[in-house]
């Protein structure tokens, strides 16, 4: 491009055609307010005017423009016309969301479809794989849909921009703990999905804890009978046992993360099976009391209560970790306006109760309290604003990749 | 007029051998043609991706801007032992060398009675042979999980037999190093079977009958000719099981519990959730070089072994 003029790309484009919409569509409401109606049968709008205009065989100028022209009906209100205008630019069906299998399921975003034509949708294996690939351009979404331990990366890369939450008219009914730990400088970067606590819970016929703490899974007591996940949240479970004396447990120093390094590599040896992932050999182990005590999502404990498994979970005196998992816009999403559109379908009431339902995770949604499950209710304290009040969630773990390299090292010691 | 037959000759001459420097032409054209497409393919997935590799190793390519610039810090810590990974590498090293070993020494018995016993029915039985390995590989990784579990079938039938007390199952089946072996072990052997099988296949019948017209014993025979014979399928049956054992990183996953991660493991979870791409581009090359340096040491010890044979 040497003309001077720097090409505009789509979403840009997008976006100017938005605002154009808005100044037209506020024109109406001055106009009023200084006692003078707009004309009824018709409106003038300001629009943005996208030319292409070829320079050589291979490379083309896109020139914007600001134009006047005459529309019939009424003018388009502000937000409205805005979000109007701008999923008119776009081509709906290009939508791409990046996130864990099973997420296209139309009930997870009610009200969409119908509206709008039916989004693509790309399976990620685990958010931090799918933060690599995002990294290297893999895959270009416009929604990704991965756990918030990735928040801190993901915003300091420049992976993700701000949602604009005006555009998403259920975001005023999610929990404000969630949403004011996916925001950082005023911006929200991500629209939470759901929550769960990490709980320890144990075979209460079989053991008893000696205190209220996540110190129960680090009991050698216990050595053989415990399974942890496979996360560097471990050093924020150990970072909040009193004896390792940690200031911040998601941000621990370096002096700090050496100790708790050295006091992993230890306490790592009293698990013997797989730092699991997989939930429901783990729930099988602890049915069966090959495992007594393990770090699970409330998931579990549900549905061991369920099949009558004598387990119980401790309330730790250092207060909950929890987790939440959700939305990024992507920096080079093309689809703006109707990724908002989509997100606002997948955080509305009935979405989230799909989620609870469904998935027995907590929800964000704090009008979704009407579940199946009064357990869930009661565990997570679904509709209560308060309910997340002094949990340390991961979303606000900072400098991320140096804890997962100190985790891989622990791990790797283990198997020395 | 003698001088018109030399000339005539001289062309006669000339013309054949423009004519033979013509079809070499031709042969070096065909020759260089056919090599360039499995050279345009080393070069394309082997030379480029380990070129991005080395240059993510020292920081010529960076996945995240918090990394630290071009430098060899890395491959220091890595080569130093500062970090655990090279104790890691020596323990898989170790791994991977029991189960190349104790898997060709299995299957070869099983590969000479194919190719030098079962006459007719050789195919069929090989068939056989590979059957299991028609079902999926995590099924049967897991069945594995059933077999050696603290319930499963192995202790479930030792306590039956009161070989072991009620409530005190054998610890260690179901998760570590040995459990990873005994999968490894079992994957392996009907591929390490197959270069072995093929190698005492084509190998030529009279040699063994000249050696029994000579006097040798059977045991003499296999030893002097069929083992020496036999020895480039084992060779490349060792490596084709120590090489991605070494790497391997699903099946500790599996049955590996804490005990039994592996180097390869490692690499994995670096590349994956560690986003470590530079010490995972370290501990991915060292691997490589590693077993790059090993076949060569094999090589020339098989090299050396036929020389001193003839």
């Amino acid at each position: 491009m040497s003309d001077g003029r720097d090409p505009i790309s789509r979403r840009d484009f997008v976006k100017l055609a938005g605002k154009g919409a808005l100044v037209a569509g506020a024109m109406p409401a001055a106009l009023a307010a200084c006692g003078e109606d707009a004309p009824p049968e018709t409106v003038v709008v300001t629009e943005t005017v996208i030319e292409e205009r070829i320079v050589t065989e291979t490379e083309t100028v896109i020139e914007e423009k600001i134009v006047e022209v005459e529309v019939p009906g009424e003018a388009p209100t502000t937000t409205m016309g805005m979000r109007e205008a701008g999923l008119a630019a776009e081509n709906g069906a290009d939508l791409l969301i990046y996130a864990p299998p099973g997420r296209e399921v139309p009930t997870q975003w009610p009200g969409y479809l119908g509206r709008f034509p039916h989004p693509q949708f790309a399976a990620t294996a685990g958010s931090f794989a799918s933060l690599g690939e995002l990294q290297l351009g893999a895959i270009e979404p416009d929604i990704w849909n991965p756990c918030f331990a990735v928040f801190d990366t993901a915003v300091s890369e420049g992976l993700v921009q701000p949602w604009d939450t005006s555009l998403i008219p259920n975001f005023a009914d999610l929990n404000p703990n969630l949403t004011a730990a996916t925001s950082r400088d005023g911006n929200q970067y991500a629209i939470p999905l759901l929550y769960g606590l990490a709980i320890p819970i144990y075979r209460a016929d079989l053991y008893t804890p000696k205190e209220n703490s996540y110190s129960i899974l680090f009991d050698e007591d216990l050595a053989g009978k415990v399974t942890w996940t496979d996360s560097a949240e471990w050093f924020v479970v150990a970072g909040k046992l009193p004896e390792n004396n940690v200031a911040n447990p998601l941000d621990p120093t370096e002096e700090e993360l050496d100790r708790l390094v050295e006091f992993m590599k230890r306490k790592i040896r009293i698990v013997p099976a797989a730092l699991y992932s997989d939930l429901a050999t783990n729930q099988t182990d602890l049915a069966t009391g090959n495992i007594v005590a393990s770090y699970v999502a409330p998931t579990q404990w549900i549905e061991l209560t369920k099949q009558g498994v004598d387990i119980a979970f401790v309330t730790p005196d250092e207060g909950f970790i929890g987790f939440s998992c959700g939305y990024f816009l992507m920096a080079g999403a093309d689809q703006y306006y109707h990724a908002h559109e989509w997100v606002n379908s997948a955080v509305s009431v009935e979405a989230a109760l799909t989620i609870s339902n469904k998935f027995n995770f907590g929800n964000s949604n704090l009008k979704a309290t009407a579940v199946d499950n009064p357990l869930l209710v009661d565990v997570m304290g679904l509709g209560d604003p308060a309910a997340l009040d002094g949990v340390s969630l991961l979303d606000k773990m900072q400098n991320i990749d140096r804890l997962n390299d100190a985790w891989i090292e622990v791990k790797a010691a283990a198997g020395v | 007029m003698v001088s018109e037959i030399n000339t005539s000759e001289k062309t006669v001459t000339s013309e054949k051998e423009g004519r033979v420097a013509s079809l070499a032409r031709r042969r070096h054209r065909v020759t260089r043609s056919l090599l360039a497409l499995p050279l345009g393919w080393l070069v394309l997935f082997f030379i480029i991706p380990v070129s991005l590799v080395v240059a993510y190793s020292v920081g010529i390519l960076e996945t995240f801007t918090k990394e630290e610039g071009v430098s060899l810090e890395t491959w220091r810590i890595f080569l130093t032992g500062e970090n655990v990974y090279m104790l890691l590498f020596i323990k898989s090293f170790r791994m991977a060398l029991i189960v190349a070993v104790v898997v060709v020494i299995l299957a070869y018995p099983i590969a000479y009675f194919l190719a030098m016993i079962a006459d007719k029915y050789k195919y069929s039985l090989l068939l056989l042979m590979i059957a299991p390995f028609m079902t999926n590989f995590f099924m049967r990784v897991m069945a594995w999980k059933v077999l050696l579990g603290r319930q499963g079938v192995l202790n479930s039938f030792l306590i039956w037999s009161g070989l072991r007390d009620e409530g005190n199952p054998i610890e260690g089946l179901a998760f570590g190093e040995i459990p990873v072996m005994i999968v490894l072990g079992y994957v392996w052997i009907p591929f390490v079977m197959l270069p072995m099988f093929a190698a005492m296949i084509s190998m030529d019948r009279r040699l063994l009958e000249a050696a029994a017209d000579l006097g040798a014993s059977r045991w003499r025979a296999f030893w002097k000719v069929t083992f020496p014979l036999s020895l480039p399928g084992v060779v490349a049956s060792f490596f084709f099981v120590f090489i991605p054992t070494i790497g391997e990183f699903v099946v500790p996953k599996l049955v590996g519990g804490t005990k039994g991660y592996m180097f390869g493991s490692a690499i994995d979870d670096l590349f994956g959730m560690g986003l470590d791409w530079r010490t995972g581009s370290v501990l991915s090359l060292w691997l490589v070089m590693a077993v790059f340096i090993l076949a060569l040491l094999f090589m020339r010890l098989v090299r050396f072994g036929r020389l001193a044979e003839s």
